[in-house]
């Protein structure tokens, strides 16, 4: 049976920095205190929000050659919360990701303990991440994560990502 | 003594570091726009307080343990960095012979905030309490 949408709890196609941030984050809370569920996955949410959100505002091409907006939105299912984004990012900043999101996806068991490492050993890159915001996602979602890449041109590519939580 | 009072944001939690009123204190929601900016005086905080450990111990001393409370309702991964060097400070703040201890306040019903008090705790070698809130 295919899933069916019971509730759109926030949807945004647009262009994105810290402020636009911080208003979709003031109504991803308002419509959270709403449902009915449980402190820990608002939490959860929450935090995959953030850390998706910002990902998309750091590792924005510096040079867009394409015009195509990030996408953003978080829909309740019969089993679950589906948190999905898209975004163009450098065919550089694909091979990152690609590497990274697969590494956790073979890891799922000992993120925590991944994690913990990676802290202890990171730094705050110039964009002002330290690439520890994938790894959290990876603690929040309940199955792998799925990612998608499709070619834009030879400098860029649409960075999808599906988290389950 | 210097002291740090910053207050509170939607993005940006309240920080008070006052050694002559007896109260450390990080409340509130982390993940600031720009994450070392906002950390840095913190930082440079601790690093001088660390230089005169004498003069603090004098001015704490006497009047029981003293208490460093984290209220965070979230922190973002950036911040996680941050507040792990907060922690490995008020740690060597310990070593130095001050009585200090760590209260960990966590939402009822967040698990994951405690989970990750606990693995801090583990990562710089120091015993939290943890204290969970009601609504």
């Amino acid at each position: 049976m295919r899933e069916s949408t019971q509730n759109i709890i926030l949807k945004y196609n647009g262009k994105l920095d810290y402020d636009i941030i911080n208003e979709l984050l003031e109504d991803l809370n308002r419509r959270l205190e709403e449902t009915e569920l449980s402190t820990l996955l608002r939490k959860r949410i929450y935090s995959t929000a953030v850390e998706t959100l910002e990902n998309i505002m750091r590792h924005a091409p510096k040079k867009k050659t394409s015009n195509t907006l990030p996408q953003f939105s978080i829909q309740e299912y019969n089993d679950g919360i589906i948190v999905e984004s898209c975004n163009v990012v450098s065919k550089k900043q694909q091979d990152i990701l690609k590497e990274r999101i697969d590494y956790i996806n073979n890891n799922t068991e000992n993120l925590k303990k991944i994690f913990a490492e990676k802290l202890k050993n990171s730094n705050i890159s110039v964009e002002g991440g330290a690439g520890l915001g994938v790894f959290i996602i990876g603690k929040n979602a309940k199955e792998k994560i799925s990612y998608s890449f499709e070619n834009i041109n030879e400098e860029e590519s649409y960075f999808c990502l599906k988290i389950k939580i | 003594m210097d002291k740090i009072n910053i207050e509170e944001t939607k993005a940006t939690p309240s920080v008070i570091l006052d050694v002559d009123n007896r109260k450390f204190e990080i409340a509130g929601c982390s993940r600031p726009e720009n994450v070392r900016e906002f950390y840095m005086p913190v930082i440079n905080w601790f690093e001088s307080v660390l230089e005169k450990t004498d003069e603090v111990k004098a001015k704490l001393s006497g009047d029981g343990t003293v208490n460093f409370d984290f209220k965070l309702s979230y922190f973002n991964s950036a911040s996680a960095k941050f507040i792990l060097d907060i922690l490995l400070y008020i740690n060597q703040l310990h070593s130095s012979g001050i009585d200090i201890k760590i209260n960990w306040y966590y939402e009822e019903g967040d698990e994951d905030m405690r989970d990750v008090g606990e693995e801090l705790a583990e990562m710089v070698d120091f015993e939290f309490k943890y204290i969970m809130m009601r609504e």
